[in-house]
């Protein structure tokens, strides 16, 4: 089993040690975030129904409008209430797959930061690697979900 | 059944899992909050509305009388 982990982590020690030749440990490691943090959200762009995530965001998003501005029979109000929900289940339910896949580049890189590249680190600022890492990542996204509009 | 199965399955999966293994990336993670955003707005609009329903009907009701009544002024 470890072999098997030693192996997979083998691309990333390679490409750790190519960076290592130009950029400190913090660049090496912010850099990781940025790429784990693009990866996530091209995943999720990849394996989401984006079309459709848009498309139900907007529908849900009018259908509360039209719920909120409702001024008649019970019937109707009825309705409005099954489709604003209906809705926003769907939406509900066609991001969370995707997003659950999204976070395995992440859990990838962060996995073998905490076992290879942390231990390293010694007891300096980059034993606290998560915070900038995940910092990256964060903002990776979010940059990427932003420019691509991703839904 | 198949709820069985789903049920069985995620706990199968889901026992063995240290809290690492429940990151979700932050990036569609903000796509996934504001999905259950959206459901609770759903969920307090139509709580809101089905509550305040009667109330509107009763306003609407009054209205109606007061118009009908002013429009019977009118014409006498």
């Amino acid at each position: 089993m470890s072999e098997t982990l030693a192996m997979a982590a083998l691309p990333f020690a390679l490409a750790d040690a190519a960076m290592a030749l130009a950029l400190p440990g913090l660049a090496r490691l912010l850099l990781w975030g940025v790429v784990a943090g693009a990866a996530s959200m091209l995943l999720y762009r990849a394996v989401s129904p984006q079309r459709r995530l848009a498309r139900t965001r907007r529908a849900a998003a009018a259908a509360r409008r039209r719920l909120a501005g409702h001024d008649g029979d019970a019937a109707t109000l009825g309705r409005l209430v099954r489709r604003s929900l209906g809705l926003s289940l769907t939406h509900l339910r066609l991001a969370i797959g995707p997003t659950m896949l999204a976070g395995l580049p992440v859990l990838a890189v962060a996995a073998w930061i905490g076992q290879a590249y942390a231990p390293a680190a010694g007891a300096g600022f980059l034993a606290h690697w998560a915070w900038p890492f995940f910092g990256a990542v964060l903002a990776a996204s979010l940059a990427l979900k932003s420019a691509l509009r991703i839904a | 059944m198949r709820l069985v199965t789903a049920l069985l399955a995620a706990l199968a999966v889901g026992l063995p899992a240290s809290q690492a293994f429940a990151y979700i990336g932050p990036g569609a993670g903000i796509t996934l909050i504001g999905s259950v955003l959206g459901l609770a707005a759903a969920l307090i609009l139509a709580l809101g509305m089905t509550v305040a329903w009667p109330l509107r009907a009763w306003r609407r009701q009054r209205r109606a009388r007061a118009t009908a009544g002013r429009d019977a002024g009118a014409a006498e």
